[in-house]
């Protein structure tokens, strides 16, 4: 399998490509719309979690920002997944390429978008009166790496499982919402009452949000809890989406 | 030397009368049989063996519903067979559509590059061909325009030129020369007479007789998802009535 990802490496990049243009060929603003929705979302979460709940944390934007840009990135990418093949069935139609090539090309077009951000923000971050960056941002480029593994596996299980249940993809969209509440990004993870506070560290989600306050906006090494927690769970997810995938791929082209 | 042999193969399909997904209907069908989901086993395929030789090209004939499209897709390993095996020496291009992965709003640039990727081609692969698929097209100082700007010709010409310069061992051509007028036909005959003068071995699928005996080395007659004649393009055309319906013969030893 890895063999035939790398012979169709270039469908890959080319399917990324593509919805790269598609999203941005004839938008006026293009690429800025890319940085208009975060900062969007960053402005009204501000207000209403800072100045309306006074959640006490110190540069409250910033605390924000560097959790909740890889939350939208996992989400968006955990969506667009659950349609990866069943809205793609009349190439799977034509074309014997491995299917694996459309929910990780969904995956990367997201990444892409969360690097955009990033590249903006960050640098505006370090530059700007608050936390600065610390050392500890060079974390950044092994976690990352982490959490697009972690969300390919959520996408190749995801994307999978929705060709024999359509309900896969309204359920995702229900527990993403959920799952973002239940998890400390708007709000850290200090305020959660002890006995939720030790199940929410092992929650993967919790842990990669985790991950990127301490390495971004605390400036500190993460738990080895934490790191614990992103690193299996990636393992586990990689794997069962593999696994899931392979052994669902042969009938996709009769369930779609 | 064959390069793709098909031995034993049948496919079942299952088809879903009043698909049930939905819970709501599951309970409603508890009580009224009309919104049962009714599972009915279709055979597309019994008991089929084809082997294709290298530069040999192949015709199958047949009506509608024979079987004739599953099969192909089996050849291309888009669908597993419910039984047989399969082997494919070389690599195979299917040419079930013209145009396989086009996005209107792409350039034909940007198209040429995404199709040939669909079928596993590199960059610099497809950088190689470019040149020429841009000249087989006529298409030369229209690259950079969205393919939904192209005339339905300009569209069909570019897909065939992508599925034909592709270096594949095997092709195989779902009826998609019926689409085209005379000339597009006689310029896809001529380069697959070309591909297969340099050893690429053809299938065929059409409902044209003339171009099957024209174009053909051997062909099949399906009926009912089984090959029911096999051999000289023009003997099995006679198995075809002056109706149009193929007469009932024994099967192919």
């Amino acid at each position: 399998m890895i063999r035939d990802l790398v012979r169709y490496r270039e469908l890959i990049r080319n399917l990324v490509l593509k919805d790269l243009t598609l999203k941005y060929r004839g938008s006026i603003l293009g690429v800025a719309w890319s940085l208009a929705h975060p900062a969007l979302l960053l402005a009204v979460y501000t207000l209403a979690f800072r100045n309306v709940l006074k959640v006490p944390v110190p540069h409250y934007p910033f605390f924000l920002l560097v959790a909740l840009l890889p939350w939208n990135f996992f989400a968006t990418a955990a969506t667009a997944a659950t349609g990866a093949i069943v809205f793609n069935g009349s190439l799977l139609r034509k074309a014997a390429f491995p299917r694996e090539a459309l929910p990780i090309a969904s995956v990367l077009f997201v990444f892409a978008q969360l690097l955009l951000a990033l590249a903006v923000f960050l640098p505006a971050m370090a530059l700007a009166s608050g936390p600065g960056l610390q050392w500890t941002a060079v974390l950044l480029v092994p976690l990352l790496i982490l959490h697009v593994l972690f969300t390919t596996g959520v996408a190749l299980l995801l994307a999978a499982l929705t060709t024999a249940w359509r309900d896969v993809a309204h359920f995702t969209e229900v527990g993403l919402v959920l799952v973002f509440w239940l998890t400390p990004i708007v709000y850290p993870v200090e305020m959660v009452p002890g006995f939720w506070r030790s199940a929410l560290t092992l929650s993967p989600p919790a842990a990669f949000a985790a991950a990127y306050q301490d390495v971004l906006f605390w400036g500190r090494v993460p738990a080895w809890t934490t790191a614990a927690s992103t690193l299996v769970s990636t393992a586990a997810t990689l794997v069962l989406g593999l696994v899931v995938f392979k052994a669902m791929s042969p009938t996709f082209v009769e369930r779609v | 030397m064959s390069v793709l042999e098909l031995a034993g193969i049948s496919k079942r399909f299952v088809l879903r009368h009043n698909p049930t997904f939905d819970f709501k209907v599951r309970v409603l069908a508890l009580f009224h049989s009309r919104h049962r989901e009714r599972r009915q086993e279709v055979w597309a395929l019994r008991d089929v063996d084809v082997h294709l030789d290298r530069g040999e090209s192949l015709g199958l004939v047949g009506p509608n519903g024979s079987g004739k499209s599953t099969l192909l897709r089996i050849m291309a390993g888009i669908l597993r067979p419910t039984q047989g095996r399969v082997e494919v020496a070389g690599t195979v291009a299917p040419m079930l559509e013209l145009g396989v992965g086009f996005h209107p709003e792409l350039t034909g640039r940007e198209n040429v590059f995404l199709s040939t990727s669909i079928f596993g081609l590199g960059r610099r692969q497809t950088d190689a061909l470019y040149g020429r698929i841009v000249e087989f097209a006529e298409l030369d100082g229209f690259m950079d325009a969205p393919v939904k700007t192209f005339s339905t010709g300009m569209a069909m010409r570019l897909g065939f030129a992508v599925a034909t310069h592709l270096h594949a061992d095997i092709l195989l051509v779902d009826e998609v020369l019926a689409v085209g007028d005379r000339a597009f036909q006689e310029k896809c005959l001529a380069r697959m007479s070309e591909l297969r003068a340099r050893g690429c071995s053809i299938v065929v699928v059409s409902h044209d007789l003339d171009l099957i005996q024209r174009f053909c080395d051997r062909a099949c007659l399906l009926v009912n998802g089984r090959v029911t004649a096999e051999g000289a393009p023009r003997e099995v055309a006679a198995c075809y009535g002056r109706d149009g319906i193929p007469i009932e013969v024994a099967p192919a030893v």
